[in-house]
């Protein structure tokens, strides 16, 4: 055959496969922080998110169709994220998007809002949960706000102590650092629970010494830190060598398995707030979960993170699957898709979901949990009370 | 005012400011000898600083041969970059040889990324970490270690550049090279023996940051930077100033942490040195201990 | 085929374009250039525009560093003034973008002489400290002062508009960019063919035997900053505009290092130097992000590697020309264009 009619055929059937190809998948963009100041937990999410879909696909995907996961690292830099967003919208044609961090996920809620693009952020923050300012905001878990109020709820029930529960927040100047703690004052008021500090850390972490002398200053009783892991287990470290006395509690991005391995014996006795199962927790949806890394990576080291992006990846994809059946693939179609989600079952892997036109708290349970023993232990569940006015805060 | 809240304070800014004395010695001693700024002193403390993790936790090497091993790897380091880079450069415009280091503080950091990743590593338990009592104060034991090596290391730098031949050496040929040539010093392996030593005092820095932290990370890199108020504040060419300007450094910025930032609400700490950078610029431009160059146009 | 140099008079020494081609040559580049976005999808033209802006940076740097010698590590902070203060100025006062743009600029601009007035007393290396002093307290400043800033949050900026015409997609906006940018650039060029120009040079090259002759270096090293800020300045409110949304993590210190590094590789002193090193640069990470997904099938952990391996490339592009190009591309392009100018009989 001639050199050309080869080359001719075989762009013919790549055009073919392509287009074929093409056809079968739903494509979504994933915007992950892999090398940035929040891998430590940016990784494990995206881990969770990836092998959730890519086993959703090998069970047939979106009714027959494999979602196509279009990856990103953008390392936390907003400028990386908002030009992810462009491609992901202009050129990939994506129906939703997968993102991450409180910073970027606000900056681009109006944009997401004209392009009517569903986004899912790995962010918790409570400004995302009032659909008439963030109509196209999504998350799967309990609000960061929701998360230090149900802290403060754990102290008022705890505090024996004479006159009133003295408290203190520890959180770096960012968006992420930054979205519990108006709420978080708020509260702190209504319960009567004194707010004798609030400390604020460098991001990313260097020596927090003198940050936490300062706080040592006003003797807070109880701290609540809202960062990630490994600089909750820097503070820890430098906290036990000064000998400080106060409880810690950390968020959900700080009570991870990864916590005692960093902090060491720092980490006994702090709690903190968890959004998702420990991973290889006995419940329903585990075995997923288990049964793939099993197979395909038996020796990486799972954590809760990992839980939450595979919880992730299961609500999403249950959404498209909605919106398929109704033959409406596309942005405001999954967004109406995830408003028709009530008390969805996630294994028990995170409470069940229930989003609506007006609210889009999908929960506000938590679990508290302790490091005992270099591991994590539940504490107990709690859940704050789904108010009106605090939708959006 | 709370004594033991600034006693605590300045014992940290003793700490840290002893870290940031070996970097700025490191800088200084390459100034001085061959008149080139390395803007990657930083990098030489992080890259000495996963040397030895590696050796240590991977291959489960004692401690005392992994910091030998540690100090002979990055003297080859420091001779290999003083040979393929910087020799060129010998000559050429200042920007072309602060480029060139940036440059080299750019492949380094992402070296050790490619190689470890941006996640933190443990470092193993080398001094124990149950704090000991000074007066009122908890200090943490590795804090004395850190404080104590960098004394000694200090100290052993003083007499080798006072009274050994090689360091009366090095010290002719930072007055004037040309003199040193025409008494027979070799000025090529002066060049080499110092950038050698002063990768070494570096990855002192960072084995002795990376037991304080007990882990470590791409972090250790911004310590270049912080190196920069420092021999700016000493004096570029005074190793003496190197390290009161160290010290000085780290108290002010702890300081500054403690009684600042509740003010400002954050982020007084990180910018106290650079303020005093721009103070000293005004008003001692060559530093507490530097040479004056006086030169008016 | 041209060769030798046979001038009759200074204005034919000085001119820009030495030969009709090379002024067809620009014309056709340039229609090529602005028919760019009538077919280029959105996201190629979102790297376009950023060129577009990082070239008036870079021009305004090596306006300063390449041909005034004054090296300056502020980079970064006087694009955060520039944006930030045309985001003020847009949101505050409503003032419409052709306004906010030049006062944006004027702000750097006085902030920018305000900064060389050390440079008197302190050259050289502490100069350089002094800008990177300088690039930190900008950015605690912007941090903190967030009733102007908006602080961590972020600065929303409003569409640049004229009359009914928003330029509010890259489709749009990188006309106003490109004309802004190849303003700059023929203003720049000009601007060495004239006393001032020329007074930068010899502050560069000589300041004690420039101050002898009557050059007051004062006086013209203040001007370097303040015209060299104006468009660091004017590229950071196009960058406002452009990007929409600016936060102070949008100008890190490594912006600054990115610009040095432009006009390093490019070329110092020279202003087509300055453009290359800018698309150079701005391409570097999108080139690798396509290389590294090319390769994921293969190779699927380097996409996870793509940070570390852009400043890999960086360092090793910066050291390399350093070492061994220290005029940069621009001088290699000029000892290419040489040698086919003569050939056969090059040398």
């Amino acid at each position: 055959m001639k050199r050309s009619s080869i080359l001719a055929s075989l762009a013919a059937a790549l055009l073919v496969t392509s287009t074929a190809f093409a056809a079968e998948t739903v494509k979504v963009g994933g915007l992950w922080d892999l090398t940035g100041v929040t891998a430590d937990v940016g990784k494990p999410f995206a881990d969770g998110v990836q092998d959730a879909i890519a086993s959703i696909n090998e069970k047939g995907g979106v009714n027959g169709k494999k979602i196509e996961l279009i990856n990103v690292d953008y390392a936390y830099k907003i400028p990386q994220a908002n030009a992810a967003y462009k491609k992901f919208v202009e050129s990939d044609k994506v129906v939703m998007i997968n993102g991450w961090g409180t910073g970027d996920t606000e900056a681009l809620k109006d944009t997401i809002a004209k392009d009517k693009v569903p986004y899912f952020s790995a962010s918790f923050s409570g400004h995302l949960t009032d659909p008439t300012k963030t109509p196209y905001n999504f998350f799967v878990g309990a609000s960061y706000s929701d998360q230090i109020r149900g802290f403060l709820d754990f102290v008022k029930k705890n505090w024996k102590g004479k006159g009133a529960a003295k408290v203190a927040f520890i959180y770096p100047n960012h968006g992420f650092g930054k979205a519990p703690i108006e709420a978080g004052r708020q509260y702190a008021k209504e319960l009567g629970i004194e707010l004798v500090h609030e400390e604020i850390i460098p991001a990313p972490v260097q020596d927090v010494t003198s940050n936490l002398l300062s706080m040592q200053k006003k003797n807070p009783d109880y701290a609540y830190i809202q960062t990630t892991v490994a600089p909750c287990a820097n503070l820890l470290k430098d906290a036990k060598k000064l000998g400080i006395k106060t409880v810690f509690f950390l968020g959900n991005y700080g009570m991870t398995e990864a916590l005692p391995k960093l902090a060491k014996e720092a980490a006994e006795g702090v709690y903190g707030m968890a959004t998702h199962a420990a991973y290889g927790e006995n419940v329903p949806g585990m075995k997923a979960l288990l049964d793939w890394n099993k197979k395909h990576s038996p020796s990486a080291e799972r954590d809760t993170v990992y839980v939450r992006g595979w919880a992730y990846g299961i609500v999403w994809a249950e959404a498209l699957k909605i919106a398929d059946k109704n033959k409406q693939l596309t942005g405001e179609g999954v967004k109406k898709a995830l408003e028709t989600m009530k008390n969805f079952d996630v294994g028990g892997l995170t409470p069940p979901v229930t989003y609506t036109a007006t609210d889009h708290r999908p929960t506000t349970k938590s679990t508290i949990y302790v490091i005992k023993g270099g591991k994590m232990t539940k504490v107990q569940e709690v859940e704050t009370a789904r108010k009106k006015e605090w939708l959006g805060l | 005012m709370d004594v033991t809240f600034i006693l605590q304070l300045i014992i940290n800014g003793l700490v840290v400011g002893s870290i940031y004395a070996l970097v700025a010695t490191g800088f200084v001693i390459i100034y001085k000898a061959s008149s080139a700024l390395n803007l990657a002193q930083g990098e030489f403390l992080m890259v000495g600083a996963y040397f030895c993790l590696n050796l240590l936790s991977k291959h489960q090497i004692p401690f005392w041969q992994a910091i030998l091993i540690t100090f002979a790897f990055s003297a080859i380091l420091g001779i290999l970059i003083e040979r393929l880079i910087l020799r060129p450069l010998i000559g050429s415009h200042l920007i072309s040889v602060i480029m060139v280091t940036l440059g080299l503080s750019s492949i380094l950091k992402a070296l050790v990324q490619l190689f470890y990743g941006t996640d933190t590593i443990p470092f193993p338990e080398v001094f124990p970490s149950a704090p000991v009592l000074i007066g009122p104060v908890p200090v943490s034991q590795g804090y004395l270690y850190a404080i104590g090596c960098v004394t000694i290391l200090v100290a052993l730098l003083t007499s080798f550049f006072k009274y050994s031949k090689t360091g009366v050496a090095m010290r002719a040929t930072a007055s004037s090279q040309q003199v040193a040539l025409s008494m027979g010093i070799s000025v090529k392996k002066m060049f080499a023996i110092s950038w050698a030593i002063s990768a070494i005092v570096s990855s002192v820095g960072g084995i002795l940051l990376g037991t304080i932290r007990g882990g470590i990370d791409m972090s250790l890199s911004f310590m270049g930077l912080k190196v920069l108020p420092v021999v700016i504040l000493g004096g570029l060419d005074s190793i003496l100033g190197a390290i009161v300007g160290g010290v000085i450094i780290g108290v002010l910025e702890n300081l500054s942490g403690g009684f600042v930032d509740p003010l400002v609400g954050g982020g007084a700490k990180e910018v106290a040195p650079y303020i005093a950078l721009i103070l000293i610029l005004m008003f001692k431009p060559y530093g507490l201990f530097g040479k004056k160059k006086i030169e008016r146009v | 085929m041209r060769c030798g140099d046979f001038k009759t008079s200074y204005s034919a020494d000085m001119t820009i374009f030495e030969s009709n081609t090379a002024r067809v040559m620009l014309g056709l580049f340039l229609c090529l250039l602005f028919s760019l976005p009538l077919y280029t999808p959105g996201y190629v033209l979102d790297i376009v525009n950023r060129i577009g802006i990082a070239v008036i940076g870079a021009v305004g740097l090596n306006i300063l560093t390449g041909f005034t010698g004054q090296i300056s590590l502020g980079n970064a902070a006087f694009m955060a003034i520039g944006a930030f203060s045309c985001g003020y100025l847009g949101t505050k006062f409503n003032l419409p973008f052709y306004v906010c743009i030049p006062l944006a600029g004027l702000l750097t601009a006085f902030f920018g002489m305000f900064v060389g007035i050390p440079s008197l007393r302190i050259k050289g290396l502490y100069l350089a400290m002094a800008t990177l002093a300088a690039h930190f307290i900008v950015e605690f400043l912007v941090v903190k002062w967030d009733s102007v800033t908006g602080g961590v949050a972020g600065l929303s900026i409003p569409v640049a508009q004229v009359g009914g015409f928003a330029f509010d997609s890259d489709r749009r906006i990188f006309y106003l960019i490109f004309t802004i940018s190849i303003a700059s650039v023929l203003f720049a060029k000009n601007l060495f063919r004239t006393k001032v120009g020329k007074a930068f040079v010899a502050i560069r090259d000589q300041a004690i035997s420039a101050e002898v002759m009557g050059v007051n270096i004062l006086k013209y090293k203040l001007l370097s900053f303040g015209i060299s800020s104006f468009y660091v300045g004017v590229a950071g409110a196009l960058m406002a505009y452009q990007a929409k949304i600016i936060s102070p993590e949008t100008f890190p210190v490594t912006v600054a290092i990115d610009y040095l590094g432009m006009i390093i590789i490019g070329g110092l002193g020279s202003i087509l130097g300055s453009i290359y090193g800018a698309v150079f640069i701005t391409l570097l990470p999108e080139l690798l992000r396509l290389g590294t997904s090319a390769l994921a099938g293969p190779f699927p952990l380097l996409v996870s590697k793509l940070a570390a391996m852009k400043e890999l490339v960086f360092g090793l592009f910066v050291v390399i020309f350093i070492l061994f190009e220290p005029a940069g591309m621009a001088a290699r392009w000029h000892s290419i264009k040489n040698y086919w100018k003569l050939y056969p009989f090059s040398h």
